[in-house]
């Protein structure tokens, strides 16, 4: 990114590379819409090139760049519920769409503060730092959430227990 | 949650390899002797595997880098992901704003009329308040009379006291509640000022019992046939009569502009004037200067009461600029001279009569015959003093100014083209000349006062750049 804001051209094609199937992947995962997911996208990458005059050192890039991202779908879903409410999960592509779906639900369950931290850290392989300084938030903190989230899911997730031992029982 | 020294949210942790090297084989450690933290690790790992099955699909090829144009030129979309949150981080600060500019004016409009309505109620210096000066500065009001001069206006001290209470009273009715104080010192100068007259003219009476002649200006024939049909009256009320006779000695000055149409003529009628009413010129100056309008000063000395008369006579002359007139009233000073004349010349009779009726040593009849001449010499002084004060109450002094109307003489025949043009190009050079000089004494005593700015404000731009930069970048970011 500093090759980047010094003029070098082809150091941000590197940076697209790098890491535009992971924002695509980030914001796909908030976003239901593959279309409006791949423009939220583009707008990221557009603001990294307007304003790469305003990136310092202070944070990773990853961390400056997942920061506009949730910004971007902060404002998109802001939009979407003034104008034309939107589910917010929809099923979307996956391996076993039943596994997905309940994978999704149980997300759509946590807290919304322990979600993001779930997802930046299962799905981006964020560090603990990193997720603390995107959310702007202790690094403590990030790591209780993230342990609750994960005993929360582990609730959600587990197959529902058989009734038919109680059932059993009946006469 | 602890267990066995072990924290539950270190084993996530630990499963993140988001520990030091320490920390992270102490739990190992721990994780191989303990059931129960090793389940809580296997619950973890199951929900990240589970969670690991919802996988999207990869970036289309259609998303590319963005082409440097549009980087350049902002777009809608980017302008509609401008969050709310930004609009609402200036919102706090537009209000902050317009309360403080809404406080501001409040205070304004609470403090302005206060100021305002303080200067207004400050009451005149005691001094200006009773200075009996009266100024006719514009032509319009220059045709108002004077007060008549050598005003004999009796001053009676009972009645003299009961009006200055009013007046203090009506002045402290007029006066807001600020400034009590001043008008209770104005009542209070005024009081005293006419109970001193009172005791003044008391003083003279028994003066003029005495026989002894104080001359006064001309007495009021009212007056006069009152003490005349005195013999009915009692001493207090012949003494209340005689007191009736001191009057306001005053000295009128006047000064006067007026521009006149024939220099000369008027200035001939001005002395004839002068010299009708009875009085004389003391001083007289003419100036001409090529140019400019002829002018004359005349000092006029007019008996007081032919002074209306030949202000009238002057107004006439022309245009009258300036017009002021000015008192000084000398009542004081005239009757403390001739109380210490009559002290002086009890005294000389005093020695005289010791003089003519005591024979002693020669030594002592020279030592009395010392004292008459010191004493005579009081007496002679005093009464210059006494003439001198007077005579400026006899005559009105009248300063006049005669301005004759300015004419503009021909002008003279204008200057060729070529020369006119020339001139311009000598003043331009003048003036190019000059602005380099006065751009070369600016900065030798402003340059280096100039410079440490620059570098100061540089530097603060320099360093302050990239966080306004980064400031405004994620306000668009955001």
């Amino acid at each position: 990114m500093l090759e980047f804001k010094r003029g070098d051209g082809p150091a941000f094609d590197e940076l697209f590379a790098r890491y535009k199937n992971a924002l695509y992947g980030y914001i796909r995962r908030r976003v239901d819409d593959p279309g409006r997911a791949e423009e939220i996208a583009q707008d990221v990458f557009l603001a990294l090139v307007r304003h790469r005059n305003g990136y310092e050192v202070t944070a990773s890039f990853r961390t400056y760049l997942y920061r506009i991202a949730m910004n971007r779908i902060a404002s998109e879903y802001r939009k979407r519920k003034e104008r034309d409410p939107l589910p917010e999960e929809t099923p979307a592509a996956g391996s076993d769409p039943a596994v997905v779906q309940q994978v999704r639900d149980a997300l759509a369950q946590l807290e919304p503060h322990e979600r993001e931290i779930v997802l930046l850290r299962e799905y981006q392989g964020l560090s603990y730092d990193e997720i603390a300084q995107v959310l702007d938030v202790p690094v403590g903190t990030v790591r209780s959430r993230l342990f609750r989230a994960k005993m929360a899911l582990k609730e959600l997730l587990s197959p529902p227990r058989v009734a038919g031992s109680v059932e059993g029982v009946q006469p | 949650m602890m267990s066995h020294g072990v924290e539950h949210e270190e084993l996530q942790a630990y499963l993140d390899r988001e520990l030091d090297a320490g920390r992270m084989e102490e739990i190992a450690r721990h994780l191989s002797a303990c059931a129960e933290c090793s389940a809580v690790v296997r619950d973890l790992q199951q929900v990240s595997a589970k969670l690991q099955s919802w996988q999207v699909e990869p970036a289309p090829a259609s998303l590319r880098p963005p082409a440097p144009e549009a980087a350049v030129r902002p777009s809608a979309p980017v302008i509609e992901t401008i969050p709310p949150t930004s609009r609402w981080r200036w919102r706090p600060m537009i209000m902050a704003l317009s309360g403080t500019a809404v406080v501001a004016l409040l205070i304004l409009a609470v403090v302005i009329p206060n100021l305002l309505q303080s200067r207004l109620s400050v009451p005149p210096p005691p001094e200006e308040a009773d200075k009996p000066v009266a100024t006719f500065g514009t032509p319009a009001q220059s045709g108002a009379p004077p007060p008549p001069p050598a005003a004999a206006k009796p001053v009676e001290p009972q009645r003299a006291r009961e009006l200055a209470r009013k007046q203090a009273a009506a002045d402290q009715a007029t006066q807001p509640p600020a400034a009590p104080a001043a008008a209770d010192e104005l009542a209070q100068r005024r009081m005293d000022e006419d109970f001193r007259k009172s005791v003044v003219a008391e003083g003279r009476q028994e003066a003029d019992n005495k026989g002894e002649v104080a001359a006064k200006s001309a007495p009021a024939p009212a007056a006069r046939g009152a003490v005349g049909g005195a013999g009915l009256m009692s001493a207090q009320s012949r003494a209340n009569a005689e007191a009736e006779e001191v009057r306001r000695l005053i000295a009128y000055y006047v000064t006067l502009s007026v521009e006149v149409k024939e220099f000369t003529p008027a200035r001939d009628q001005a002395l004839r004037a002068v010299e009708k009413a009875g009085g004389y010129v003391s001083e007289a100056a003419s100036a001409e200067t090529p140019g400019q309008p002829r002018q004359a000063s005349l000092t006029l000395r007019v008996p007081a009461d032919k002074l209306p008369g030949v202000l009238a006579e002057l107004r006439g002359l022309g245009r009258v600029l300036n017009e002021q007139l000015s008192t000084d009233e000398v009542t004081e000073q005239v009757v403390d001279l001739e109380a210490r004349l009559r002290n002086s010349r009890a005294t000389e009779q005093r020695l005289i009569a010791v003089l003519n009726e005591r024979t002693g040593k020669v030594r002592d009849i020279l030592e009395v015959e010392r004292e008459i001449a010191r004493t005579r010499q009081e007496i002679e002084r005093m009464e210059a003093q006494r003439q001198n004060l007077m005579h400026r109450v006899e005559l009105a002094t009248v300063q006049v100014s005669l301005i004759e109307e300015y004419k503009a003489p021909l002008a003279p025949a204008p200057v060729g083209t070529a020369t006119r043009l020339r001139n311009a190009f000598v003043a331009g050079w003048d003036d190019f000349a000059g602005m380099f000089i006065g751009l070369v004494f600016f900065f030798a005593r402003r340059g280096l006062i100039l410079l440490f700015w620059l570098v100061v404000l540089y530097a603060l731009w320099r360093r302050l750049k990239p966080r306004l930069l980064r400031f405004v970048g994620s306000g668009l970011q955001a």
